[in-house]
């Protein structure tokens, strides 16, 4: 199945800007509900949410982005199946960058982060 | 003098009747020119009016919104999941009208209305599950860890956007 090519560069980039922004702490994510495979973000009027079902049919990939506008309307909806690397660059396969996407926000929704490091303190040094 | 005025008496005329147009030109100028200032005062105080009272709407929704927000949180802590969903349904009206206001809202404003609509769609989408075909009903406590971080949010937007009104005012 051939993907058009402008559609893909643009899906493209924007995964690689939302998961700039996350892993920088400049998007804030939370969990969709009550769901700890759902989350959501917004920019300005529009919201972002990603998920993963790894009970989707075959030809369906586990993880989706879907961009809503400000009417809530589904302005856009793809997943690892529907994006390629553009040509030029470094190759990494789409499911890689979803996955890392999906990885980061869900971090940041639970606030891993401070919940590894407080850990960390409660359990002291190796010595 | 009198002579000049006999030998150039139609010069002296077609001057005079430059004088007399020009000044009446400038006499309608001014006019027409007070008139269009009025105007425009007029059209800029029936704005800061329409302004207001838009400003004064957009309150009411948002305090409106407040207070269904917390019936929503009370509602999720008896579990009344038939109740809460009209409730869903009322508040997203209320956000839909804040977002029509046409306010001048920060981009985390825009982002917080933008995420409360989506999370109230989303919980209405899956009581309305639990109600018709009896799944398992969702976790209200973190339903309501959601809704509690929206209702400080929309308390911010409300404090910010009084106070820019209550300033137009005194100017």
């Amino acid at each position: 199945m051939s993907i058009d090519q402008t559609a893909n560069t643009k899906r493209w980039t924007l995964l690689s800007r939302l998961l700039k922004r996350t892993q920088a702490g400049k998007l804030q994510w939370n969990p969709l509900g009550d769901s700890d495979s759902e989350f959501l973000t917004a920019v300005s009027d529009y919201t972002i949410t990603i998920d993963r079902d790894d009970d989707r049919a075959p030809l369906e990939g586990s993880i989706r982005v879907i961009v809503r506008d400000c009417s809530d309307r589904v302005v856009e909806q793809f997943d690892e199946y529907d994006v390629e690397p553009p040509e030029g660059t470094s190759g990494e396969p789409a499911s890689r960058m979803f996955s890392s996407l999906f990885d980061a926000a869900r971090r940041q929704a639970f606030d891993s982060d401070a919940a590894i490091s407080d850990l960390l303190n409660q359990l002291g040094d190796d010595d | 003098m009198k002579q000049f005025l006999t030998e150039h008496w139609g010069d002296t005329a077609s001057v005079a009747g430059l004088v007399v147009s020009l000044v009446g030109f400038v006499i309608a100028i001014r006019q027409a020119s007070r008139a269009r200032t009025a105007a425009q005062r007029a059209e800029i105080a029936a704005n800061q009016i329409r302004s207001t009272i838009y400003g004064f709407d957009l309150l009411q929704n948002l305090t409106a919104l407040t207070q269904i927000l917390s019936e929503i949180v009370t509602l999720h802590r008896h579990a009344a999941w038939q109740a809460v969903v009209e409730r869903y349904a009322t508040a997203r009206k209320f956000v839909v009208a804040i977002q029509a206001a046409g306010f001048a809202f920060s981009v985390k404003e825009k982002e917080v209305v933008a995420s409360l609509r989506r999370q109230l769609a989303e919980m209405e989408k899956k009581v309305e599950r639990v109600i018709v075909s009896e799944n398992r009903p969702p976790d209200a406590s973190r339903y309501n860890e959601t809704i509690r971080q929206f209702q400080d949010d929309i308390t911010q937007m409300t404090v910010r956007i009084r106070t820019k009104l209550e300033q137009r005012d005194v100017n």
